[in-house]
């Protein structure tokens, strides 16, 4: 399997004023091979969301080589990294990141509005939805919805664009232990459908099910 | 459903709550400006009920000289063509016309003036003066207006006296308006006797007041007194005008009162720092708006939206906020215009229109505009990319 995301020599450097810089990501390297599921654990103010942004292309690095699909990513501009991003990387937030008074059916479009692939939307939704399971949450609005819910629709957005890469942020950081299990196994299988799942975890059960595990501490692996 | 239509019946859904608070700022905004603006382009109607400065007949003697001096902001200095006009039993409207009009006729007093340099026309004054019986007023609705000038000055001498009753019925300003050919009336002068009911006919002493009617240069209405009243007579002039007139007299306490000019001046203060307030009410609205939707505008970065896609769209989510609250609130305005007295536009001029609906928008979006700077100015402060949370 070739690497889908070649990170070399990564630093991110955080400048208050008044303050001395804080490096949140120090000299690290990483790849990640194509369908592979890596967790990342560490403990809070380790790096960890920092490095999510960075190879979701949210954030720019300080210094060092990010490589995503064999793409230079801060060589890109604003507007191919936010369509780079629409195309190939698919979000999974802890705040589940929904807009709350909108419906399933309208949270998980959002990719599809913003882009350029020809995609009947609602053929889409509704496979998505059917393989995941939602197809009763589609017309529900969000804000009436569980957290295992609304996470769930939160996996379809992301799956929506077809996307290679899908980063989940603490997943299942907001949820009980019998949603938290269907929601890594949802991951598992994302990734087993060839998929790269790179999940941010304090949870060393959730851990568990990843192909690889990597421990960030100051900024290092 | 078409998705634009969708776009904004669902932001008009979600933003219910907003849009009436919006809508009430915008109203609150819309009266205080007009009342500004109606203290210095006045072109109303409602005006004529606004101040009312009365005077004793019986203080005047001989001579005395009461002058309402119309203070007109320079923009509205073009009364060229006055025309004074009285209704009265005997003063058929087709003898106010220029041709018809007869100057042997003792019943009418007819004052041919020369104006001053600043006037390019001469100005013919003819004022008709007559005894008004109560089925007169009930006349005067129907007088053809097409007998009036453009730009006509109506001065509209009146006597409602046999009843008071009807007196109060009777809306002089209304009434005024009604007569009006044009925009351009700016005051009423209403003389009548008010409790002495056996005065059917009060222009007897209304002609004993030789009332002269005179519009000067300076625009000054002039009352002149012929002979001293009768002081048993309880009569009062009162002038209705308009609240930028200023009224002074040979007689000295009929000068506007100081107390009279502080509540102007207060008035005006209050306007202005009520729309001051409500520019500010605006300003704080929309921040509040912004922060309250920027996890929603982090949820399209996060799917793939440019800086492009989502500054258009905070641009055009503001836009709807205030556009359908802009609508709401002209609606109102509208209707309080027509159906109460609250507001002194006589009609909605287009430029305070334009410039209330402009003001708006503009602050609206410069309001966004510097949300949008600031933010990005403290994540570049602190060397995270304006996308990342």
């Amino acid at each position: 399997m070739e690497n889908i995301i070649e990170i070399k020599n990564l630093y991110k450097t955080y400048t208050v004023k008044g303050a001395e810089p804080l490096n949140a990501i120090d000299d690290l390297s990483l790849n990640v091979k194509e369908g592979e599921f890596v967790a990342i654990k560490g403990v809070s103010g380790s790096g960890k969301t920092t490095l999510l942004n960075i190879i979701g292309t949210l954030d720019s690095p300080t210094k060092g080589s990010v490589k995503i699909l064999g793409k230079e990513i801060s060589k890109m501009k604003p507007g191919q990294l936010a369509a780079f991003r629409n195309d190939n990387i698919g979000f999974v937030l802890q705040d589940f990141a929904l807009i709350p008074y909108n419906t399933g059916y309208e949270n998980i479009e959002v990719p599809l509005l913003f882009t350029h692939k020809k995609i009947n939307h609602k053929e889409m939704i509704e496979k998505i939805a059917k393989d995941i399971e939602i197809e009763n949450l589609l017309n529900q609005k969000v804000n009436t919805m569980s957290g295992g819910q609304k996470q769930r629709v939160a996996i379809a957005r992301a799956l929506v664009n077809d996307p290679k890469i899908i980063l989940a942020d603490e997943p299942t950081g907001a949820l009980d232990n019998k949603t938290k299990k269907i929601i890594i196994d949802m991951l598992r299988s994302v990734a087993d459908s060839g998929k790269t799942v790179i999940m941010v975890t304090h949870d060393d059960k959730a851990a568990s099910v990843a192909d690889r595990i990597i421990t960030i501490s100051d900024g290092k692996i | 459903m078409n998705r634009t239509l969708k776009y904004l019946l669902n932001n008009i859904r979600q933003n219910s709550g907003l849009i009436i608070v919006f809508t009430l700022i915008m109203i609150i905004q819309l009266l205080l400006t007009s009342e500004l603006w109606f203290k210095y382009f006045p072109t109303g109607k409602k005006a004529l009920s606004q101040s009312c400065y009365s005077f004793e007949i019986e203080d005047f003697e001989k001579e005395d000289v009461l002058r309402v001096m119309v203070d007109y902001p320079k923009s509205m200095v073009k009364p060229l063509d006055v025309q004074l006009v009285g209704m009265g039993e005997q003063n058929h409207p087709e003898l106010i016309s220029e041709n018809k009009f007869d100057e042997t006729n003792p019943e009418y007093l007819t004052l041919m003036q020369d104006m001053d340099d600043s006037y390019s026309e001469t100005v013919r004054i003819y004022a008709a003066i007559t005894s008004l019986s109560e089925r007169r007023i009930n006349d005067i609705g129907s007088y053809d207006r097409s007998k009036l000038r453009d730009n006509a000055v109506v001065l509209l001498p009146m006597r409602f006296g046999v009843a008071q009753k009807k007196r109060s019925e009777f809306d002089v300003g209304k009434y005024a308006y009604v007569l009006g050919n044009s925009l351009e009336i700016v005051g009423v002068a209403d003389i009548y006797e008010v409790s002495r009911a056996e005065y059917a006919f009060p222009f007897e002493y209304i002609g004993n007041i030789n009332t002269v009617l005179k519009l000067t240069s300076k625009h000054e209405i002039v009352f002149q007194f012929e002979k001293p009243l009768k002081s048993e007579e309880e009569s009062r002039l009162i002038a209705y005008v308009v609240k930028h007139f200023t009224v002074t007299s040979t007689k000295g306490p009929y000068v506007l009162e100081q107390d009279q000019l502080e509540s102007l001046k207060r008035l005006t203060t209050i306007s202005t720092l009520g729309i001051i307030l409500c520019f500010w009410l605006t300003i704080e609205f929309i921040w509040y708006v912004l922060e309250c939707r920027r996890k929603e505008f982090r949820v399209y970065q996060i799917c793939g939206a440019t800086e492009k896609h989502i500054t258009k769209m905070i641009l055009i989510h503001i836009s709807i906020l205030c556009f359908i609250s802009e609508c709401l609130g002209w609606g109102v305005f509208c209707l309080l215009q027509k159906f109460t007295m609250l507001i002194q536009l006589d009609n909605v001029p287009w430029l305070f229109a334009l410039i209330n609906i402009l003001l708006f928008w503009i602050i609206a979006m410069i309001v966004v505009s510097l949300n949008l700077a600031i933010e990005a100015l403290q994540k570049k402060k602190l060397g995270i990319s304006r996308t990342a949370r």
